[in-house]
C-alpha cells in the first residue's frame, strides 16, 4: 500500500485547506485525517500519519497526538465494514445491550475483533446523538436506526451480498 | 398547538432546497438585518429578545455577543457549535438535517453582526452526512447572492465553512472546540482569555450552539420585544426537546416553554405517554450531565407545586430537589430500568469523554465507573456508596472546564434520590443480577412540609 494521494483525493485535500488563513493550514488536521483513511483501507497507518504531516507542514507528533486522541480514527486494521453501536444510557435502556450480544453471537467476535473474512469489525461506541432513535449503530458514513435482530440480520445479508459483487 | 418558530416550515416538503426554503419566506431576516440595521442595533434585538444559549448552559446570547473585542484590523470570527453530543440530545442534527437554509439565515444574520467574514460549523465527526446537506445549501445561498462577497450589495462579505470533528464530547466545550478546529486535541483552555477576547487563532470569537443561531431568524423577523412576550419569565421563545427513552413518540419536538412536564410527557402531541402502559420511574430532564429525577420530584417541585418544562421550573429547588433544563436532551425511564445500570454507562461515557487534562475528572471518572461496575455486578460494599459521593464532589468544581461537573452531577443526583436502589443492589448482590429494583416509591406523592 501506498499513502499518497491520488488526483482527486488530493483535488479534495486543496479545497479542505483553502478553507482557513494563511499560515493556519494545520486546522485543516481533523479532515484531512478523515480523508486519508477513507483513502487508505479505513485506518490510519504510521506511514499515513507522517504523509498527512508532509502534506501540512507540521511536525508528525502534531499529527499523532491528534489521532490518538479522537476516537474516529482507526490506529490498527479494521474489517470493510465497521459496526459502531452505541451502549450510552438512552441506547442502554432502549435495548443495546442485547443487540450487541446479538451481533458477537452471529459474527462470532467480540467487541475489537473482526470477522474472519475482513468484512465486519464490532466496535462499541459512546453516545452519537441518534437517542430518539434507539437502538443504533453507525456504518461508514450511515446510521441504522431502530435495530432489531431481524433488522441487524438484514443489514449483514446486505453487506455481504455487496462484498460478493465486487 | 402551542407556537413554532424553528419547527413551522420542517414538515413543508422540500424545504432542505433554498428555492422552497425562499418562497416559504426564508431569508427575510437576512435582508432586514443588512439592509435597514447595523450590527449594534442587531446586538440590542438580540439582548431584548432573551435568548438564552440553547447549548446547555443558558447564558444570554445577546450579552455574550456584547463581549467580543474589536481591536483594529483583527479579524473576527462566528463559530457555530454543531458538535451536539450530550447523550440524550440530537436537536441540532434534526435542525440541520432537514432545516439546513434556517441555520445559515441565522449565521448569515449573527455574523454580519459579530463582524464575521470567516464563519466556521464545527460539527461533531459521526454526523458524517450532515456537511454534505449543509455545503450544498451553502452552494445554493451563495448563488442566490445571500453569501460570498457584498451579499446583497450591502458590502457585506462572509463565507460559512463546515468542518468535521473527529469523534470528541468534549469539544462542544467551546474553548476545546476552538482548539480543535485548529487541528489539535480538544483540551479545554483556562479562561481568561475568553474567546470573545481571543479566541480562534488568538482573534476574538464568538461560539454559539445550532438552536441558538436558528432562534436569531424569528427574533430579527418579529423583534426582540415579540420574542420575549414568547414564553414565561426568563425563559423566552421557544426550545427544541429532545425526547428518548422508554416513551411512545421518542423525537424533536418544539414547545414554548409553558406546558408542564406532565403534559409533555403524557400528551399525545408531544411523547405520548410511557411506552407499553408502563409507569414513569425517572427522568433526566435536560441531557446526561443534568441531575435525574423521581417521577415525583419531576412533574412536581419539592413545594408540590407543578412543574413546568423551562429554566427556572426546572431548576426549582437547586440539586437538592430539583435539575436543569441543560440541552433540552430528554430521557425518560420507565418502572424496569435499573438506576445503578443507567448511571454506570454515564459513567463510563464520562471515563470515556475526558480529555485527561485535569487530575480530578481524568482519575474520577474511571474511579467512579469502576465503583459502579462492581455495585451492578453484584460485588459493592456499603462504604463503596459514600466512596462514590466523595470521589464526585472532589471532581465537581476543581476542573478547568465543566466536563468534571456534567461528570459529578450525574452520580451525585443518583445516589441523592435513589440511595435505597444502591443499598438493595449491595444488599442482594444475586437477586440483582436477574432482577430489578423496581418502581418502590419513587412515583409516591410527595410530602410536603407544611
Amino acid at each position: 500500500m501506498v499513502y499518497i494521494f491520488n488526483d482527486t483525493q488530493m483535488a479534495e485535500f486543496k479545497r479542505l485547506v483553502a478553507r482557513y488563513p494563511e499560515g493556519k493550514q494545520k486546522s485543516a488536521l481533523l479532515p484531512v485525517l478523515h480523508l486519508a483513511q477513507e483513502s487508505f483501507d479505513g485506518w490510519l497507518p504510521t506511514e499515513a500519519l507522517d504523509y498527512v504531516a508532509s502534506l501540512l507542514q507540521i511536525e508528525p507528533i502534531e499529527v499523532y497526538e491528534v489521532a490518538t486522541f479522537y476516537s474516529m480514527y482507526n490506529l490498527k486494521p479494521v474489517g470493510k465494514y465497521v459496526f459502531e453501536v452505541c451502549q450510552t444510557g438512552p441506547c442502554m435502556i432502549s435495548g443495546s445491550d442485547s443487540i450487541i450480544d446479538y451481533i458477537k453471537q452471529v459474527l462470532s467476535i467480540q467487541p475489537g475483533e473482526t470477522t474472519k473474512d475482513g468484512l465486519f469489525t464490532l466496535k462499541l461506541v459512546e453516545c452519537l446523538g441518534a437517542c430518539g432513535y434507539a437502538p443504533m449503530m453507525q456504518v461508514g458514513k450511515i446510521y441504522k436506526e431502530h435495530l432489531t435482530k431481524e433488522k441487524v440480520d438484514a443489514i449483514i445479508a446486505e453487506y455481504r451480498q455487496v462484498a460478493n459483487k465486487n | 398547538m402551542g407556537v413554532k418558530l424553528l419547527l413551522e416550515k420542517a414538515n413543508v416538503p422540500g424545504i432542505r432546497s433554498f428555492e422552497v426554503y425562499r418562497r416559504e419566506g426564508g431569508y427575510r431576516s437576512v435582508e432586514k438585518a443588512l439592509k435597514e440595521m447595523n450590527p449594534e442595533s442587531i446586538v440590542e434585538e438580540v439582548k431584548k429578545s432573551g435568548l438564552r444559549g440553547r447549548g446547555g448552559a443558558g447564558f444570554p446570547t445577546g450579552m455574550k455577543w456584547s463581549f467580543i473585542a474589536k481591536p483594529e484590523g483583527v479579524p473576527r470570527h462566528l463559530v457555530c457549535n454543531a458538535d451536539e453530543s450530550e447523550p440524550g440530545t440530537f436537536k441540532d442534527r434534526y435542525l440541520m438535517e432537514f432545516l439546513p437554509h434556517l441555520l445559515l439565515e441565522g449565521l448569515i444574520v449573527s455574523s454580519f453582526a459579530l463582524g464575521s467574514n470567516d464563519t466556521y460549523i464545527y460539527i461533531r465527526g459521526e454526523y458524517a452526512w450532515i456537511p454534505d446537506i449543509l455545503e450544498e445549501a451553502i452552494e445554493e445561498a451563495k448563488a442566490a447572492g445571500f453569501l460570498g462577497k457584498n451579499i446583497l450589495g450591502t458590502g457585506f462579505d462572509c463565507n460559512i465553512h463546515v468542518q468535521r470533528g473527529g469523534g470528541a464530547y468534549i469539544c462542544g466545550e467551546e474553548t476545546a472546540l476552538i482548539e480543535s478546529l485548529e487541528g489539535k486535541r480538544g483540551n479545554p483552555r483556562i479562561k481568561p482569555p475568553f474567546p470573545a477576547i481571543q479566541g480562534l487563532w488568538m482573534r476574538p470569537t464568538v461560539v454559539n450552539n445550532v438552536e441558538t443561531l436558528a432562534a436569531i431568524v424569528p427574533i430579527i423577523n418579529m423583534g426582540g420585544d415579540e420574542y420575549a412576550k414568547i414564553g414565561v419569565g426568563r425563559s423566552t421563545g421557544t426550545k427544541l426537546i429532545s425526547a428518548c427513552g422508554n416513551i411512545n413518540k421518542p423525537g424533536v419536538y418544539e414547545i414554548d416553554m409553558t406546558i408542564s412536564v406532565e403534559e409533555f410527557i403524557y400528551s399525545d402531541e408531544y411523547c405520548g405517554g410511557i411506552k407499553g402502559g408502563k409507569k414513569l420511574k425517572a427522568c433526566i430532564p435536560g441531557g446526561s450531565s443534568v441531575p435525574i429525577l423521581p417521577a415525583n420530584l419531576l412533574l412536581k417541585t419539592a413545594k408540590g407545586e407543578t412543574r413546568y418544562m423551562n429554566y427556572e421550573s426546572l431548576s426549582d429547588g437547586g440539586f437538592a430537589t430539583g435539575s436543569m433544563l441543560g440541552s433540552g436532551g430528554f430521557i425518560v425511564l420507565d418502572e424496569d430500568q435499573c438506576i445503578v445500570k443507567n448511571t454506570l454507562t454515564l459513567a463510563r461515557f464520562y471515563r470515556h469523554e475526558s480529555c485527561g487534562q485535569c487530575s480530578p475528572c481524568r482519575e474520577g471518572t474511571g474511579w467512579m465507573e469502576k465503583i459502579l461496575y462492581k455495585i451492578e455486578h453484584g460485588k459493592g460494599s456499603m462504604s463503596d456508596i459514600d466512596l462514590l459521593w466523595d470521589i464526585q464532589r472532589k471532581i465537581e468544581g476543581n476542573t478547568i472546564c465543566p466536563l468534571g461537573d456534567a461528570a459529578a452531577w450525574p452520580v451525585a443526583a443518583a445516589i441523592r434520590h435513589f440511595r435505597d436502589e444502591f443499598e438493595w443492589h449491595i444488599n442482594n448482590p444475586e437477586l440483582s443480577q436477574t432482577s430489578n429494583f423496581g418502581l418502590q416509591h419513587y412515583a409516591d406523592p410527595i410530602h410536603v412540609p407544611a
